[in-house]
């Protein structure tokens, strides 16, 4: 899955570590979701559309 | 909170610690190994050489909980499971000697035998059950992830060994080990385990 979330958190000039403390995650989960290494959960991926105020389509798309 | 150059100091001071500790106690796990397999040196010095490997792997265990910590990489579950385990390592490495002395220096037999026996046996219990707890506690979900893909990996790690070594025992090529040794083959798999991931990013 490809995600925009690299993007969207530059946009907003966090950090990893922000946007981690923002989530309530670990940085690694940040840096593994916006590599692609790891696709979050349900839940953890409604938390980030919440926190960008986007839907869920318009950050994580298909391959 | 560290910040800046303060953060990059002590995330070097910690890592080299972690580093220094790690590799020896690794080195002084393998001389105890090759101490339990050929039985040649005294107890004094098998105990001996015990003692300074439970330092050794608190001193490591601290390192890493204070690189984590520096590093902002630690979770609240991580670090009590880290602390768990220091804490267990020392009830373990204190029923062993308790064990040993009763055993050595009284006629222990019966039931009191197996409740004696049973005493450093509840420590490695203790080790398990963090481990489970941990994975219960864990609230990162990519780090449980990756956590319990590591346990899955040591579980295969030790079962190829014990495996494996069970034929050898069985037609008399290797020494005999005993069963509590699957655990110890487990934590190596863990190491093993963790070079996996560190290689696969």
């Amino acid at each position: 899955m490809k995600n925009r979330l690299k993007v969207l958190r530059a946009e907003r000039d966090w950090s990893q570590a922000d946007l981690a403390e923002r989530l309530k995650v670990s940085r690694q989960s940040v840096n593994a979701i916006e590599t692609g290494k790891y696709d979050p959960s349900l839940p953890l991926a409604f938390r980030i559309a919440d926190l960008f105020e986007m839907p869920i389509e318009e950050i994580f798309q298909r391959d | 909170m560290i910040n800046g150059n303060e953060g990059e100091k002590q995330t070097a001071v910690w890592g080299g610690r972690l580093k220094l500790f790690g590799m020896a106690s690794i080195l002084c796990l393998a001389l105890s190994m090759v101490f339990v397999l050929t039985q040649s040196p005294p107890d004094w010095q098998r105990g001996l050489i015990a003692v300074v490997n439970v330092i050794l792997l608190l001193a490591a265990g601290w390192s890493m909980m204070r690189l984590m910590e520096v590093k902002r990489a630690a979770t609240t579950a991580s670090s009590r499971y880290l602390k768990r385990m220091m804490l267990v390592m020392v009830i373990y490495v204190a029923g062993v000697f308790f064990a040993e002395f009763l055993f050595d220096h009284y006629a222990v037999t019966g039931i009191l035998a197996f409740v004696v026996a049973l005493v450093p046996a509840l420590g490695v219990l203790g080790f398990i059950g963090a481990i489970g707890r941990y994975l219960l506690e864990e609230q990162d979900e990519y780090i449980r992830m990756r956590e319990t893909q590591k346990f899955l990996i040591a579980t295969g790690f030790m079962m190829v060994i014990i495996t494996v070594y069970g034929f050898f025992e069985q037609y008399d090529l290797v020494p005999h080990i005993p069963f509590y040794f699957a655990f110890v083959v487990w934590c190596a798999g863990l190491g093993v385990a963790s070079l996996f991931q560190w290689r696969r990013g």
